[in-house]
């Protein structure tokens, strides 16, 4: 076990560096020069140009830039931003949370209301109930995020005036009026995951009231509430848990839209605005994070599983 | 943004001066952080008088009406101001924050004067020197006045190459020094004489700064202190910047606004949505598409003038077949630039069939109005004379990030097939067509220009300057622009303008398209806001703004 746990972690590291050094080198085969863009605004004579790339570090050998970032990731130091010359560590600390908080609301939302309309559908099958379900399932599926948040901005924001379309507040200083702006861009991200859940849950479900074992605790008398919650309701669970956490990775794809869309002052904003701008050491950063995150929950899992069935560990 | 992002100019009554700086801002709305290049050469002032005179400022006449309640304004701005540093950042949204935050030593009004900010009154001391005295009741936001050493300390910190300031190029040419000579009195020194100079500091990205804040160790790219309406309170990036009323404001009317927060809305339809949905109170460049449904809605106000920020292609005058004369002609007459006003700017701009110096301009010239009209025959046999009886194809660099660059491209692109000329386009990133149109990595560029001043020409046609991206370079264009910016006699400089633009044209190293209305909105209970045609980035009278109740 040591050992499969010693080489996973070699992997893991491996896998890092690689994104990192595929990151750097793919932002700068990118036509744009962040020195330019930063004197754009100004008059930018040749010389101050030439000044900035000096004070920024960009006048240097690409191998050394390489060699000096990756020592100072080997530091915990993620630099600063060429544009702002804000601390990048700062920045994400500032704006990660507020998109694990988007993702967590659309979550927890569609989990709270797709968990059940999938029982309800399964339970009631081929009832008009089910029936009514499949169909809202169904465009859930359909519905682009951008065009749900479009009508929702046109609807509720622009027509009704029910609830504000941006401006971020934090939830220490007005925790009601946090709530008002998380709520728009959270339905946003919501009917598709819900669809997800409630088709899943439906078809588990389904799949499990035919198995044997529920005939037999019917067949020895114990009641259909029971038999449905006791039984049938949490074996069927496990697909669902797996196809959450999938969801969970679309659902960061879809906030880049959702938090544009909204204004909500996410790592996406981040991300976009850095691109646009060329500033090398936030997009590496955030890149190289989001990599990193998919990479650690690849060793948890597995780790888990390890733990679970130790006939992995033995390849 | 491409050009990005600023506003109105100056220009109006005779103003002129920071044109070009303008340019870059007008441009787009959207994006800030690139902004093309926009070198700002001062020119003297227009109308033909340049008064070097010292004026003597309506100083502090109005000093500190007793303000009631103006509510808080709620800015949705165009663009994240990002470094918070008033010497750097020149792009329109950062300047409407810098202009409510920091004070110049003069500034334009409404109706384009120049009168005294910090300044009391100035004088020239003799053609190269100029003497400024400052108000004694300036003060900076943590309660120290302001100074002639925080004045010399400004533009020393603009010169030195380690600010990368906006304005150091501009100053540098014409700047030899500043002193101060007593705690009100400044001197500036010139290297040649300049009677427009006090104009120059007018300018944005001209602003006063504290000797001491920035000596205790406090960075100005994260915090601001100036001695302007409203002062500094926070910033966080992506969610607000927050301005409060400065009760001891003395150098004008104190603003009826109690604050201003600016949120940075960059997507134009979200900043739309906000201001229909009732999120902010006041947005910056409205996009075109919406202007007229702002206009029917009596909720909502536009202000929006007709600018001088344009669209031109430019032609890469280094390769064939635009090293060709005919052909660059033939192409200014085969546009349809109505057309462009119809689809790409939805009726929202005019035509720009000759000269881009307007009529009411000094430097205007009837005859160089219309040098281009659309004539596709013409331009077809003009082809054929030059050698191409069948066109040619040729790529044509744009880019989607701005909608109305694509979609001018798109109207060019099929006039020009109309004529014969195969046009690809290569549809790129706002950013990657910065980095090829500064390399002149093109063929047929789609482009901007800005202001109708002598110094806007220079930047776009003299050779080596920042927005000459196609190579272009005449002597006897150069020699009339320097000429027109240097001589003080009204007449002179009219002929030698109109020369140059004369020269332009009949060599036409681009095809100048349009120019597109520019504007912000606000909610109808906003009052006391004016769009300044004078003035590029319309910030500054949101001072004398106010919202009903």
């Amino acid at each position: 076990m040591t050992r499969y746990l010693v080489g996973r972690l070699i992997m893991t590291v491996a896998v890092l560096m690689g994104v990192a050094t595929i990151t750097f080198a793919l932002i700068r085969l990118v036509p744009g020069d962040p020195a330019r863009i930063i004197l754009s605004e100004g008059h930018g004579s040749e010389e101050q140009y030439q000044e900035l790339r000096r004070r920024l570090g960009l006048d240097e050998p690409i191998p050394t830039q390489y060699a000096a970032w990756i020592a100072a990731l080997a530091r915990g130091d993620l630099g600063r931003s060429l544009a702002t010359g804000r601390p990048v560590a700062g920045d994400i600390v500032d704006r990660l949370p507020r998109t694990l908080e988007l993702a967590a609301a659309a979550t927890l939302t569609s989990i709270v209301l797709g968990v059940p309309a999938g029982i309800l559908a399964a339970t009631r099958r081929n009832t008009g109930i089910d029936h009514v379900i499949s169909a809202l399932v169904l465009v859930g599926l359909s519905l682009p995020r951008f065009v749900t948040a479009t009508v929702l901005v046109l609807v509720l924001g622009v027509g009704l005036r029910v609830l504000p379309t941006s401006g971020f507040v934090n939830l220490a200083d007005d925790p009601l009026g946090h709530l008002r702006v998380l709520a728009l861009p959270t339905l946003s991200l919501t009917p598709l995951m819900l669809a997800v859940i409630a088709r899943m849950t439906r078809s588990a479900l389904l799949d499990v009231l035919g198995q044997d074992y529920l005939r037999t605790a019917r067949a020895k008398g114990v009641a259909g509430g029971r038999v449905l919650w006791r039984h049938a309701i949490p074996n069927a669970l496990s697909p669902v848990v797996t196809i959450v956490g999938l969801e969970i990775g679309t659902l960061l794809g879809g906030s880049i839209i959702v938090e544009a869309i909204f204004n909500w002052p996410g790592i996406s904003s981040l991300l976009i605005s850095a691109v646009d701008a060329r500033d090398y050491p936030i997009i590496q950063s955030i890149v190289l994070m989001v990599a990193g995150s998919f990479v650690l929950l690849n060793l948890v899992v597995d780790l888990m599983n390890a733990a679970l069935d130790p006939r992995m560990t033995r390849r | 943004m491409p050009d990005a992002l600023t506003r109105r100019r100056v220009l109006h009554l005779g103003i002129l001066s920071a044109a070009a700086s303008l340019v870059a801002a007008c441009q787009t709305a959207a994006t800030p952080a690139a902004q093309p290049p926009t070198p700002a050469p001062t020119r003297p002032a227009s109308g033909g008088t340049a008064s070097a005179v010292p004026v003597a400022s309506p100083s502090a006449a109005a000093a500190s009406a007793p303000a009631q309640g103006g509510g808080i304004l709620r800015f949705g701005l165009s663009d994240e101001p990002g470094s918070l540093d008033p010497h750097v950042t020149a792009a329109c949204p950062s300047v409407s924050v810098y202009s409510l935050v920091y004070s110049n030593v003069v500034r334009w009004t409404a109706d384009g004067k120049l009168v005294g900010d910090l300044a009391d009154s100035w004088r020239a001391l003799d053609d190269r020197r100029f003497e400024v005295k400052l108000k004694p009741t300036a003060t900076f936001h943590d309660g120290s006045p302001v100074t002639a050493a925080d004045v010399a300390f400004s533009f020393n910190r603009i010169l030195d190459p380690a600010t990368s300031a906006y304005q150091r190029s501009v100053l540098q040419a014409m700047l030899e020094g500043v002193q101060a000579m007593d705690a009100q009195t400044a001197q500036f020194t010139l290297k040649a004489p300049n009677n427009a100079f006090p104009a120059v500091l007018a300018d944005r990205n001209m602003y006063i700064v504290s000797k001491s804040f920035v000596e205790s160790g406090n960075d100005l790219k994260t915090r601001m202190l100036g001695s302007g309406p409203f002062r500094f309170t926070s910033y966080e990036p992506g969610v607000a910047l927050k301005l409060e009323r400065y009760g001891k404001y003395a150098l004008a009317s104190q603003p009826a606004l109690e604050g201003v927060t600016f949120t940075p809305l960059k997507d134009e339809t979200a900043r739309m949505s906000a201001l229909r949905s009732g999120s902010v109170d006041f947005v910056d460049y409205v996009p075109a598409r919406d202007m007229a449904s702002i206009e029917k809605n009596s909720s909502l106000r536009l202000y929006s003038n007709r600018s001088q920020l344009g669209q031109r292609m430019v032609f890469n005058l280094k390769q064939p077949p635009y090293d060709n004369l005919q052909v660059r002609q033939a192409l200014n007459y085969a546009i349809d630039r109505e057309a462009i006003v119809r689809s790409a700017l939805l009726g929202r701009g005019d035509p720009v069939p000759g000269s881009r110096v307007k009529a009411g301009h000094w430097g205007h010239d009837d005859s160089l109005a219309s040098v281009y009209p659309y004539d596709p025959a013409k331009a077809k046999s003009m082809l054929a004379e030059a050698g191409f009886p069948t066109g040619f194809k040729t790529r044509l660099l744009t880019t989607a990030t701005f909608g109305f660059y694509k979609d001018a491209s798109t109207v060019v692109q099929a006039n020009l097939k109309d004529v014969g000329v195969d046009a690809e386009l290569e549809l790129v990133e706002f950013a990657t067509l910065v980095a090829r149109q500064t390399k002149g990595q093109f063929e047929l560029l789609q482009s901007f220009f800005t202001g109708q001043e002598p110094g806007d020409y220079l930047v776009a046609y003299g050779a080596g300057q920042p927005q000459n991206f196609g190579g272009f370079d005449d002597t006897g264009v150069t020699r009339s622009l320097e000429d027109a910016l240097a001589t003080s006699d009204a007449g002179r400089r009219r002929e030698a303008y109109v020369a140059a633009q004369r020269r332009v044209l009949e060599l036409a190293p681009d095809i100048p398209l349009v120019f597109r209305e520019q504007g912000e909105a606000s909610v109808a209970k906003l009052t006391g806001y004016e769009n300044l045609a004078a003035s590029i980035c319309q910030g500054k009278t949101l001072d004398a703004a106010r919202l009903a109740h």
